[in-house]
């Protein structure tokens, strides 16, 4: 396994889209990190004027003050390069002024947003519209590159919520629900060129980034929306699997309304329909943190929703001029703080995330809850999930606990989680390349995922390539028991489990579990009290290895009866099933062993960020609760020399750990140099 | 009775249908969806030989909004679209001599649209459908839909006013929509023309899902579903999860 004498292969080089297997064929390139200048962009302004509403007859409006507006955004106020428009400056008379002063400025266009399935077009608001030819030629001939894409917005959820339970009668396969959600997607490319951006609202980034008209990934963090650790490792394994890149974005709005600073002192009201102030929506310090977060997270592009200007003014002078500006508001500040801080940090790395968890293409999977419906425990937004969906969020919710919290409780419990395992997981699904699992180093297969075909032969390569691949007994298909060295048995009834090391039994609840009969004298690392193995860990001769539980899914017989279930704000969500005490002691370790430092102290969410020179390291930090964390990080290999705290630029002592606090609700970054190398390099 | 049965829910697939077993089983009649017309030559000369014959196409699959189409989309282009398409099925169907086209209504729009302002669309396309021909249109209901109720679908059907639109119902959905299946029935009264069955879960707990589940596997009784269907013609819809044929039997022994 992750053996502690020799040096983890650690793949370090970040996503190219441009060496990603068929760029050179696809119609619609993704973003790459050229389009950007190989740097973070950053993002404020999200529309422009118009002389008049467009929605009133006959419809004829200009853009006004396009100069002016963006001079606010982009020097007055150096918010950066990305303008983010709703899409009516499109359809103005004068449309063609702001595409060519944009390009003029070589601004980034980026992911025009307002598109809304059924909403007529001459309402000009949410709409259904659809982009002209010719309109959308001018875009790219003045803005090449430098034109991100139309807006996927919040449309995964929008299906998801509103149209899949429509489809009569529900899908009755996996695939069948595939294909529903495509021909969602297929419509709403069809009206945007098939030139996309995806702001995702759940987990199907894969299925975006499959279709081949997505430039970018990303998604509307914080809101009501999923829990960003868990998300994320949706989206980056999507944008490795596919090779599109991914941004970041944090939202104003919560469940109950969303922040206004536009004046600080102002009482917040619920006169729209929604709570509205400077104490309603994303608390400022989860804005914060998710700026930082996501950065480190790889995200080409950040900002924050909207809230950077209040509607006070003061002088201020720019280039050498002095002008009347409206105030920066925490928000605004916050940007320019994080921008700031990207540029003066230029070498953040790759996350390492040498751990995937995979699972079959057409899976649909979805948190057991969200913002689009009451519903809990769907997958694809009109089928039940089943017991391998129940593992999937199982050992999510030991990943990233609370994850499944995220948008249901005022606390903002849940959007950001402490990482007990490491912030260290991508998703990927069944279709990923064999060039991509090399990524990895280690695989667990979750889900309704049936171990066979092309999906084992892949798998059976990266073993013989050193790779660990970890699976579930009842997940194995033809030909499937010679990876793992056993040979599966009929299925029997367990209560109890002995682990390797423990003394005593460990009670289970009831659980279904496979007779194993190993095919050599593997390891076992647990057993019934009648010898049955529970887990069987194989080293293969590459290097690699693998771990096999006997038990169905990892999981206990169902414990709850559905009428026993409730979803409701501000409560937890039971799961019907558990995850065997055992799998915890074995399973979550070794998960864990694979990150580059330990984490000593309450958890916390970590990770580590790696590049080429193998004795450096540098660690997140986020301390997602109001206590401050005190503890300490040590480098699993070596000594530390120097170490530095990039949010104060002050020097730390080195020695085999570092003890630091982490104020609360806040997030700390630390670059490390070591006394050798921790990792060889992959990649 | 020798219901029919709708050989794509079934199995999946628009032609490749057992239909020698679902005749052997005792199915007469085969319910379609517009797909199956477009592959007439695949499937026709085993229903010919089977001697089961079509009788109704269910236009649902048709009929998912934004995926599909529909009958109130706010936006014209959407509604004008899937109008074109049920025409063109319906100059199908008096090809093949099919005298049932089973429709149902949209959502919402989510935006700027009220059901005082989709309401007169949906009746407006009942309208031009019935225009087409001698073909009877059939409202019926569905989940998450607007008009989910036999009182609101007769009057709407009341409200076109057309010889040739009359209602259907679906038990299941009847079921998923809170509706008594036979109460659904009765206030159709003579304008319900077909009786779809197939089984629908209404435990608490379990998330309403539009599954179209074999007989016997949800809340449906057969006292409710006989006290519905009466004489009318009858089709089976169900979606099993295994072995089709099987189901598809047991379907009728459940309804025998």
């Amino acid at each position: 396994m992750s053996s502690e004498d020799k040096l983890p292969r650690v793949w370090v080089r970040p996503v190219h889209p441009e060496e990603s297997p068929g760029f050179a064929e696809r119609a619609v390139k993704p973003v790459t990190r050229a389009d950007l200048d190989h740097q973070v962009q950053t993002t404020a302004l999200r529309g422009f004027g118009a002389d008049r509403s467009p929605d009133q007859p006959p419809h004829q409006y200009r853009v006004v003050n396009i100069k002016e507006t963006l001079d606010l955004y982009t020097k007055d106020y150096d918010f950066g390069r990305v303008i983010w428009p709703f899409w009516t400056f499109l359809f103005a008379e004068n449309w063609r002024d702001a595409i060519d002063e944009m390009a003029a400025r070589k601004l980034y266009l980026f992911d025009i947003w307002g598109y809304c399935p059924s909403g007529p077009e001459n309402r000009f608001g949410w709409s259904e519209y659809q982009i002209p030819d010719d309109k959308h030629r001018y875009i790219l001939e003045k803005m090449g590159p430098l034109f991100l894409g139309y807006d996927n917005g919040e449309q995964d959820g929008r299906y998801i919520g509103g149209y899949a339970k429509l489809v009569c009668p529900a899908p009755a396969t996996r695939r069948q629900g595939y294909e529903a959600f495509r021909l969602y997607f297929e419509h709403l490319g069809d009206d945007l060129q098939n030139y996309l951006t995806s702001l995702n609202s759940l987990t199907f980034p894969h299925y975006f980034a499959q279709m081949g008209n997505h430039r970018l990934l990303g998604a509307e963090t914080a809101q009501a929306l999923p829990s960003v650790p868990m998300w994320y490792a949706f989206i980056r394994g999507a944008g490795k699997q596919y090779g599109v890149l991914w941004f970041g974005n944090a939202s104003v709005w919560n469940r109950w309304g969303a922040k206004s600073l536009a004046d600080i002192h102002a009482e917040d009201t619920s006169a729209p329909g929604f709570l509205s102030g400077p104490t309603a929506g994303t608390s400022m310090s989860l804005l914060r943190r998710l700026w930082y977060v996501l950065v480190m997270y790889g995200s080409v592009i950040m900002g924050f929703e909207a809230g950077h200007l209040g509607s006070a003014t003061e002088e201020r002078k720019v280039g050498g001029v002095t002008k009347s500006v409206p105030v920066l508001t925490d928000i605004g500040r916050e940007h320019l703080a994080g921008a700031k801080w990207c540029a003066d940090h230029p070498d953040r790395g790759e996350q390492h995330t040498p751990v995937a968890l995979l699972w079959d293409f057409h899976a649909g999977w979805a948190p057991p809850r969200h913002l689009y419906t009451s519903d809990a425990y769907l997958v694809w937004g009109n089928m039940p999930y089943e017991k391998g969906d129940h593992q999937i969020d199982l050992l999510l919710r030991e990943l990233y606990p609370s994850y499944e919290d995220a948008g249901f409780y005022h606390s903002e419990q849940g959007f950001l989680t402490a990482t007990p395992c490491g912030d260290s997981f991508d998703v990927v699904l069944s279709d990923v390349a064999e060039a991509v699992l090399n990524r990895y180093e280690c695989v667990v297969v979750l889900g309704e995922t049936r171990l066979e075909g092309e999906l084992l032969a892949k798998l059976k390569q990266y073993v013989e390539r050193s790779g660990h691949v970890v699976a579930c007994a009842n997940q194995l298909g033809p030909g499937a028991e010679g990876l793992f060295h056993v040979a599966v048995g009929a299925v029997e009834e367990a209560y109890h489990a002995i682990v390797e090391g423990h003394p005593w039994p460990i009670n289970e609840s009831r659980f279904r579990t496979h007779h194993l009969t190993p095919r050599q004298p593997e390891e076992v690392l647990a057993r019934t009290r009648q010898g049955a193995p529970l887990a069987v860990r194989s080293r293969h001769p590459g290097g690699g290895s693998t771990l096999l539980f006997a038990s169905e899914f990892f999981l206990t017989n169902a414990l709850l009866a559905p009428d026993k279930i409730h979803n409701d704000v501000d409560q937890p969500l039971p799961s019907p099933y558990a995850m065997l005490e055992h799998v915890k002691a074995i399973l979550l370790p070794y998960l864990r062993s694979f990150n580059l430092v330990a984490v000593e102290g309450p958890a916390i969410q970590f990770f580590v960020n790696v590049t080429s020179r193998a004795d450096h390291l540098v660690v997140t930090l986020c301390n997602n609760s109001p206590q401050p964390w005190e503890g300490a990080i040590r480098p699993r290999r070596g000594r530390i020399v120097k170490a530095t705290n990039w949010m104060t630029n002050r020097t730390l002592p080195g020695g085999e750990s570092i003890r630091l606090e982490v104020p609360p609700l806040d997030v700390v970054v630390i670059e490390m140099a070591l006394d050798g190398p921790a990792f060889e390099v992959r990649g | 009775m020798s219901p029919a049965i709708n050989p794509v829910y079934l199995t999946g697939s628009v032609t490749d249908w057992p239909l020698a077993d679902l005749a052997a089983a005792g199915y007469r009649g085969l319910e379609l969806t517009p797909a199956c017309l477009d592959r007439i030559s695949t499937w026709k000369p085993a229903a010919d030989k089977a001697a089961i014959r079509p009788v109704c196409v269910n236009a649902l699959p048709e009929l998912w909004p934004y995926l599909t189409g529909s009958l109130s989309d706010a936006v014209d282009r959407n509604r004008n679209a899937t109008l074109q398409r049920l025409v063109r099925t319906l100059g199908r169907m008096r090809e093949h001599g099919i005298p049932f086209l089973v429709v149902a209504p949209s959502r919402l729009a989510e935006n700027y649209q009220s059901v005082d302002e989709a309401r007169p669309l949906l009746v407006q396309s009942l309208r031009e459908l019935a225009a087409t021909g001698d073909t009877t249109i059939l409202l019926v209901a569905a989940p998450f839909r607007l008009f989910g109720s036999a009182g609101e679908i007769a009057a709407i059907v009341d409200e076109v006013a057309r010889p040739n639109v009359a209602a259907a119902l679906d038990v299941g959905h009847a079921i998923l929509n809170g509706e008594s299946p036979s109460a659904a029935a009765k206030s159709l009264g003579a304008r319900l023309r077909y009786v779809q069955v197939h089984d629908a879960e209404a435990r608490p707990g379990v998330p309403r899902l539009d599954r179209h589940l074999p007989l016997g596997e949800g809340a449906l009784t057969r006292e409710e579903f006989k006290a519905a269907a009466g004489e009318l013609p009858v089709a089976v819809g169900i979606t099993p999860s295994g072995d089709p044929i099987g189901a598809a039997r047991a379907a009728l022994t459940w309804m025998a």
